[in-house]
């Protein structure tokens, strides 16, 4: 095949994928230096979709490991907000305590973790409900009791299932005030927490943390992504003509439709369909098959990214994109400074090397 | 760092975020970056193999279980510290430039009357 096909494809055969390597400048004669404006240019975004929690996107012209990265980061390092100490005065219920404060914490909160502070040790370390930095921390309640209704049978029982709608935001300081406009609330109001039966209640205060999914102390309830996944862009090629009833077994194989016939001079022929070709599951049947496969290439494209986000619904899918990338600039730039210091303590030790010794004595101008 | 969940002030100063390796010369380089993983190095690793004066670039992370990672590069004509300067700047136009892609992009949907149904 054409090298050049080979340097932007990764071609899918019927075991693993081949020519997954995305090259670096300089590899190739006809490469040019990497130009910023030119790649400025080439980078493409198009929203295909979007919906209340989740879009699709493509994202081209960028290298996998920025996609990538991306996709790491909207993962594990963008922050939300989650239930993270429970502080339990009853539970008569069957479930228990720990369990609880496990379901609390995996219920995705619809607070915005960008008007809150990361959580202090002092915060971290709190073993009752107390005080707390009101930028720092959430509270909420639940209390429910479970009665039997009056005159009615057992099964009948009022709040028999205890749900998230039923936790109660408790607000201290001046977050009334804050947050007027937009309460803290659990993104679901019918996600079930437990079951209780007619005599059992449960009494219990949380405090809800800034926190992401990062490393050891994080935790995937802090992920703000149900998730989030890219795929590359399909692409088919029929290396041979495919006519008559090769052609109508191509067709009925493919159970995403991607070949049509097109009705040619005599027999019928197949061809790619442009429309369904993004459907591609990359399922691998139409090369399955001994008579078709030396007609059918399938391949990706290396720098097309069909990009999906998911939210759980604390924030916008299209905010956590921009956070993200925002993020990665954060951490470039955090290295940069880190870079820079180090030269300048390299700087500095060189310096004090050179002098020696007479620098502690007399009045030291180079060492700062 | 904000990044970093409620990390210790003392741990992060006893233990630096950039370090370099003892054997590193000016040309040829082991960066050793704490707390980061592939999501930054394989970025880092990119933005460096664009650059024509970098001989040699590699990441790695050493332990899965210790969150640490070696940039090594080696360079011709510049040094390989201001090889991994030019990168990361690089990343961050690069970041500027995603971003504000994708916010065109997004008035471009709502314009031509994309809904967030």
């Amino acid at each position: 095949a054409d090298l050049r096909f080979l340097k932007d494809y990764v071609i899918c055969h019927g075991r693993a994928p081949e020519h997954t390597t995305t090259y670096c400048r300089g590899t190739f004669i006809e490469d040019e230096p990497f130009d910023m404006e030119k790649w400025r240019k080439g980078l493409q975004i198009k929203i295909l979709d979007v919906a209340e929690d989740d879009m699709t996107f493509d994202l081209s012209g960028i290298d996998v490991s920025l996609a990538n990265a991306f996709r790491r980061i909207l993962l594990s390092e963008v922050p939300t907000m989650a239930v993270e100490k429970v502080f339990i005065r009853n539970n008569t219920g069957v479930i228990r305590d720990e369990l609880i404060a496990h379901r609390l914490g995996l219920i995705p909160i619809k607070a915005d973790p960008s008007r809150f502070k990361w959580p202090s040790a002092q915060t971290k370390a709190v073993d009752e409900t107390g005080d707390v930095p009101e930028d720092e921390v959430l509270k909420f309640r639940l209390q429910v009791k479970c009665r039997k209704t009056p005159g009615g049978s057992l099964d009948d029982a009022v709040n028999a299932r205890v749900f998230s709608s039923q936790l109660e935001w408790m607000p201290f300081g001046k977050q009334a005030d804050t947050f007027a406009c937009d309460p803290p609330v659990p993104v679901h109001g019918d996600i079930l927490i437990a079951r209780l039966r007619p005599g059992q209640e449960m009494d219990m205060e949380m405090h809800v943390h800034k926190g992401n999914n990062r490393g050891e102390r994080g935790h995937a309830k802090w992920s703000p992504v149900a998730t989030a996944w890219y795929r590359l862009l399909p692409r088919i090629d029929l290396l041979q003509p495919v006519e008559g009833e090769l052609a109508e077994r191509l067709v009925a194989k493919c159970p995403m439709r991607c070949f049509d016939i097109e009705d040619g001079p005599g027999r019928g022929r197949a061809v790619v369909s442009s429309e369904r070709l993004r459907d591609c599951t990359l399922c691998r049947e139409c090369i399955r098959d001994p008579d078709l496969s030396p007609a059918v290439r399938l391949s990706r494209k290396k720098d097309h990214f069909i990009y999906c986000v998911e939210s759980t619904g604390a924030l916008p899918p299209a905010e956590l994109f921009k956070q993200a990338v925002q993020l990665l600039h954060d951490k470039a730039k955090g290295l940069l400074e880190e870079v820079e210091q180090l030269e300048g303590k390299a700087l500095v030790e060189a310096q004090a090397e050179m002098l020696g010794e007479g620098c502690e004595r007399s009045a030291c101008t180079c060492c700062g | 760092m904000s990044g970093a969940r409620g990390e210790e002030e003392d741990e992060v100063l006893e233990c630096p975020k950039l370090e370099t390796t003892p054997e590193s010369t000016e040309f040829s380089t082991t960066f050793v970056v704490r707390e980061e993983d592939h999501t930054l190095g394989n970025v880092i690793r990119y933005a460096l193999n664009q650059n024509p004066d970098v001989t040699f670039c590699g990441y790695s992370v050493p332990h899965p279980l210790e969150s640490k990672m070696h940039i090594h590069i080696q360079t011709k004509g510049i040094s390989a510290s201001d090889a991994l300067k030019k990168a990361l700047r690089d990343v961050m136009k690069m970041c500027d430039h995603v971003k504000e892609t994708f916010e065109e992009s997004e008035n471009d949907y709502y314009a031509s009357g994309g809904t967030g149904h």
